[in-house]
This record gives C-alpha cells, sequence and structure tokens, in this order.
C-alpha cells in the first residue's frame, strides 16, 4: 500500500529540498540529498507534486517535508555513517522516472524502520549529541532570527516616528510641539529649519451669529471677526471686550540661530491689521456703553505671554483692583503675539523676535482704534501697557493714532526711544498724557536679557536718558515699590492707573 | 499636595478644627473676610469676588449666589502650587476654603489661579 506525500517545492527553495534528504535512509532518498538543487527541478518549479517511492522516505524526511523551514536538516537526528550510493539524476532528461515516495499505509512505519540498521551504544550517543547541538544551533539560529526580526522592527519604527516628527515640526510649527522635552527637542531643530508658530485660540468664545456686528468693520478693508462668551455675566462687571490682533507667524530657517538673526514673517493670507473682537458679555451691551463712554481704558501684555493668559492683565486691573478704589469703566485686553519665542532657548533669548512682532503689530492697534471710533468718535483711548507691550502703542501712536493716557510701565523700549531723534519721538504728538514708570529692580529681564538682545538700556530700567519734548509727561521711579520686572499689580502702580485714568472719566 | 488631593479632604459641614487637621501640612497664605468693600455696592463687591480667577468652585454659585457679605465668612486660602513665568508674574494655584463664623462650618470652596501676589491681597475677599 503506497501513501503519497505531495511535496510542493517552490523553484527557490530548492536548495532547502535538497537538503531534505540529506540525513534519509534507503536506495533513492539519499540520491536525491545529494543534488542540491536539482533533485527536483522540474516539480519544483513547476508545483507539480514530486512523488517518491514508497518506503523510501524516513521519518526525518518526511517531517522536514511537510515542514516548511529551510533548515529542516536540524530536524535530523538520523544519522546513518553507512556510505550511501549516489544515483544520478539528470534534470535535463526529464524523460527520466522521477523517484517516488511511498507512504501511502502510514500504519506501517516497521515497514520503513525495518530498512534500518540498529544503532550501536556509540551510535546511539552520538546521535544524542548530534541532536542536542542541532537543537541547540536550532534554538540560537531562532533567537537570531527573532532579534533580526526586533531590530529591524525598531529601526523601522524609529525611522517612521523621526519622518512624522520632522514632516509635524516643519508643518506644525508649535502646534506640535507640546510638554517640556518635545518643546526643547523640537524647539531647537526650528531654530536652524524654520517652522511655524501657531496662533492661539482664545478659549470661552464662539463666533458671533449676530449680523448687525458686521457694518461695524471698516469698509474696504478685511472684514473683522466678531465672537461672544460662553461665559455668564457677572452682575456689577464692568463691560469689557477683547481685541486680537495675534497671527501666525513663520520663522526663517538658519536665520534664528542667533537673537540677532531671529527673522519672523506674519504667515501667508494674514494682514498686519486684522482684527477680532471677542465681547464679554452680549455684544449689542458693549457697543452700547461704548457709545456712552468717554474713555476706554485698553491693557497691552508684553513679552511671554499666551493668548490666555494675556487676558489676566485687563482682569486684575479693571475688574477686581480698579473697582476697589470706586473705578469703574469699560475695558479691553489687547492681545498679540508676544510669545514668538517657541521653544524654551527662544523664550528668554528670542526678546528680538518678539520686538519684530510688537513693530509688525502696530496696525492692528490702529484698527482697533478705528473699529471704536467708528462706533463713538469722541471716545479717548488709555493704553496700559507692560514691558514690550509699550512698542505696539508707541509705534501705533507715531503712525498718527490718537490716545488719551498712555501709560508704561516698565516700558521695554531703548531709554533714548522718546528722546529728540529717538525711535519714536513721533508718537509723542499724538499723546495727549504720558506716564512712564521705571524700576532698578530688574536685573534679569532690563538687565541682563534686554541689555543681550539690544546692546541698549530700557526706558523701563533706567527712566530716559535725555529730555522728552511733551507737555504732560510724568515719569515716576517706581524702585520703591516694584521689585521685580513682574511686580506690576501692587497697590502703589494701580493708585497710579487709576488717577491718571480716571481724568477722562 | 497637589490640587485633587487636597479637595479630597473637603467637605461641606466639616469644623474648622477638622479643616485644619486635613489641611495640616498645606500652606495657609492668607485669612480674608467676605465683606463689602468700603464705597461699593454688595453687587459690586460680589462681582469682584467673582472676577477672582476661580477654576472651580463648589457649590457652583457659591460665590455669585449663596455667599453673604456680611462679615460672617471667613476665607482660608492655601497655596498649592507656584508656576514661575520669564518676565511675568508668577501663577498661584490656591484654594479658598469658605468657613461659616457662626456655626463653625465649611460652605463650599473655590479653586483659584492668581497672577497676584498675596502679599497684595488686601483683608476682603
Amino acid at each position: 500500500m503506497l501513501m503519497t506525500i505531495a511535496v510542493y517545492m517552490d523553484a527557490t527553495k530548492n536548495g532547502s529540498g535538497a537538503q531534505l534528504g540529506a540525513p534519509g535512509q534507503g536506495t533513492s532518498t539519499p540520491a536525491l540529498a545529494q543534488l542540491p538543487g536539482a533533485a527536483l527541478p522540474s516539480a519544483g518549479a513547476q508545483g507539480i507534486p514530486a512523488v517518491l517511492p514508497s518506503g523510501a522516505i524516513p521519518a526525518a524526511v518526511s517531517h522536514a517535508a511537510v515542514s516548511p523551514r529551510k533548515n529542516a536538516v536540524f530536524d535530523g537526528g538520523e544519522t546513518n555513517p553507512a556510505p550511501v550510493p549516489s544515483v544520478p539524476t539528470d534534470s535535463a532528461t526529464p524523460s527520466k522516472p522521477q523517484p517516488q515516495i511511498n507512504l501511502t499505509n502510514p500504519a506501517k512505519p516497521a515497514e520503513a524502520s525495518a530498512t534500518q540498521e540498529k544503532p550501536g551504544a556509540f551510535t546511539a550517543a552520538m546521535q544524542t549529541v548530534g541532536a542536542a547541538v542541532v537543537g541547540a544551533m536550532r534554538a540560537v539560529f531562532v533567537g537570531l532570527e527573532k532579534v533580526v526580526e526586533g531590530a529591524a522592527w525598531v529601526g523601522k519604527t524609529v525611522a517612521e516616528k523621526t519622518v512624522s516628527m520632522a514632516v509635524e515640526l516643519f508643518r506644525d510649527g508649535t502646534a506640535f510641539v507640546r510638554g517640556p522635552v518635545r518643546d526643547a527637542v523640537l524647539g531647537v531643530l526650528s531654530i536652524p529649519f524654520g517652522g511655524k508658530i501657531l496662533r492661539e485660540a482664545l478659549n470661552h468664545y464662539f463666533v458671533s451669529k449676530d449680523e448687525k456686528l458686521k457694518a461695524l468693520s471698516a469698509p474696504g478693508k478685511k472684514e473683522m471677526r466678531f465672537f461672544e462668551t460662553d461665559q455668564a455675566p457677572v452682575p456689577g462687571k464692568p463691560a469689557s471686550a477683547v481685541f486680537d490682533i495675534r497671527h501666525n507667524l513663520t520663522t526663517t530657517p538658519l536665520l534664528n540661530v542667533m537673537p540677532h538673526f531671529s527673522r519672523i514673517n506674519i504667515a501667508k493670507g494674514e494682514n498686519p491689521d486684522d482684527l477680532d473682537v471677542c465681547f464679554n458679555e452680549a455684544p449689542a451691551e458693549f457697543i452700547e456703553k461704548l457709545k456712552s463712554s468717554k474713555s476706554l481704558n485698553v491693557f497691552v501684555h508684553g513679552f511671554n505671554v499666551g493668548a490666555n493668559d494675556s487676558l489676566d492683565m485687563r482682569g486684575t486691573f479693571a475688574d477686581i483692583q480698579f473697582p476697589k478704589f470706586q473705578y469703574f469703566n469699560i475695558s479691553a485686553s489687547l492681545t498679540w503675539s508676544g510669545d514668538a519665542g517657541n521653544n524654551l532657548i527662544s523664550k528668554p533669548l528670542f526678546l528680538k523676535r518678539s520686538e519684530q512682532v510688537a513693530d509688525m503689530s502696530w496696525p492692528g492697534v490702529a484698527r482697533m482704534a478705528d473699529f471704536t471710533h467708528g462706533v463713538n468718535p469722541d471716545l479717548v483711548i488709555n493704553p496700559t501697557t507692560h514691558s514690550l507691550g509699550a512698542r505696539l502703542v508707541l509705534d501705533a501712536a507715531a503712525n498718527g493714532v490718537k490716545f488719551g493716557t498712555v501709560i508704561l510701565i516698565v516700558p521695554a523700549v531703548d531709554n533714548d526711544a522718546l528722546c529728540p531723534g529717538g525711535k519714536f519721538e513721533k508718537a509723542l504728538q499724538n499723546i495727549d498724557r504720558l506716564v512712564v514708570v521705571y524700576s532698578r529692580h530688574q536685573e534679569a529681564v532690563f538687565g541682563a536679557a534686554y541689555r543681550l538682545a539690544e546692546f541698549d538700556r530700557a526706558l523701563g530700567y533706567t527712566g530716559p536718558a535725555g529730555a522728552i519734548n511733551h507737555p504732560n509727561l510724568q515719569v515716576i521711579d517706581g524702585t520703591d515699590f516694584i521689585k521685580s520686572h513682574s511686580d506690576i499689580y501692587n497697590q502703589k502702580v494701580i493708585k497710579i492707573l487709576v488717577d491718571n485714568l480716571r481724568r477722562y472719566q | 499636595m497637589d490640587v485633587q488631593e487636597a479637595v479630597s479632604k473637603l467637605k461641606i459641614g466639616m469644623t474648622k478644627a477638622e479643616l485644619d487637621k486635613a489641611f495640616k501640612k498645606v500652606t495657609l497664605i492668607k485669612v480674608r473676610t467676605v465683606n463689602i468693600r468700603p464705597g461699593i455696592t454688595e453687587e459690586q463687591s460680589r462681582a469682584i469676588s467673582s472676577s477672582q480667577g476661580f477654576e472651580e468652585v463648589h457649590p457652583e454659585d457659591l460665590v455669585t449666589k449663596q455667599l453673604v457679605f456680611d462679615g460672617n465668612t471667613k476665607v482660608y486660602s492655601y497655596l498649592v502650587k507656584t508656576v514661575k513665568k520669564f518676565a511675568n508674574p508668577d501663577r498661584t494655584t490656591y484654594i479658598a476654603v469658605f468657613v461659616d463664623q457662626k456655626t463653625d462650618r465649611v460652605i463650599g470652596w473655590g479653586i483659584l489661579e492668581d497672577i497676584m501676589n498675596p502679599k497684595d491681597w488686601d483683608e476682603f475677599f
């Protein structure tokens, strides 16, 4: 009785096919073993089952034959030291009968084993040792295979992650940068390679559906956007709004390595005078208050302040502190991209970059003035600025925007900027009253950072370097009560603000 | 102690002594009184209190409605976290616990984020 094993062999695996028979016994199978790659060429190549003579295949061969492993030879444990007669096989002569394996009756293994000689003790020992060696080698090879597969996976994953990170970095800039480690690594990469600094959105505001507001947009300019808040109104709180002139920014590759080469641009599709207005109560209510008010207090934050944090300045002064002095007036935050240092290194170093943004952003301040004067032509705008926020207001004033009282708290402009021939000298003619508060207690920001970025002294650190030609000027040395650059919410500063801002009530 | 851990120790109705025990390891930075500020109305005083940077209030309408401005409620503020920011004021997170002096019970609390230095706070909440 015969049982036929179908041995499917791929042409590329002929070598393994040759190995299959290596430890084989009998008359025909060993011959196959000696013809690597040629044992079953036609059958393997064409996917035709090779048929071997019955009883000629040993257990090892049958096991190997059904196993797909190339190194099936390691499964052997059957070695026969007896010389094996070679049977010449010519693959080029297909007319010759192909060898056949007869295994039609697996229930009779004794028939096959009967052809084998019984091994002696030495042979048995050798077989055991051989099996152990082969097993060990197999385990090693399997292990190696796993190691190689693992290394390939790690390499592939790392490569994919690196590529995706690089792509996102260049595409997304800071929006992708999250977390201090990523922030540090990717931020540093963005300095030489450039990137985008995306505009941070304000929380708790949604686009207003009030169609009447569109009429407030100045004709001929890009339409303003209006937002309403999802926060419940608080009775007794003065009316307020947020003027948002933030931009998406792009940094120039290779020019961002040093603070003095920190080029930065407003992203394509945006204009310097783009303006969003976010109302903190019903829009109509704020508009009505604006119409009936004599003045509007605008608070302009400084360097390194995010969008949502930028609202704190107005909230602290106008909502919490001023009412304690019985001073209530409508107010607004002006939020601008003063946090253009987009990584841990650039935040302290790239003051220069934020200065550029301030210089680019003044048209937004002018648009804000146009908007408010469109509602109430007689409205007096009183800006209070901290640090770098002074540049926006002074730039706007130098370009013709009229202001009432301008209060510059520790301004980050050169100490000769308002003096004759200074950068902002022209601004003085458009400011009704100017108050400058400076303090010598600002070593980190003005003593170091500003000095390194500007190679000059700040007005907020030393006071004016010379005479300022303004009829209504007050310069206050706040060294006694402003103990650091950020110490601007103390009672004395609040009193200075209240006293000066009341003039227009 | 972080905010969640601190809040988990609070219960409405607990006594001041229980509050002291629960917050033994938390820094008390200021005690203020809920009162009408001189020269302004109760509504305006409440507006000032509401404007302080509340992240969360429990019960929700404690400051906007429930709080009585009669001088009998004290606010114990505990500092939880301070975040420094270059060239800007520190951001402090603190828990303000409201205690009714008459009943000696905690009536609520709020988690606040503030840029004001506690040394600049006045005695009114």
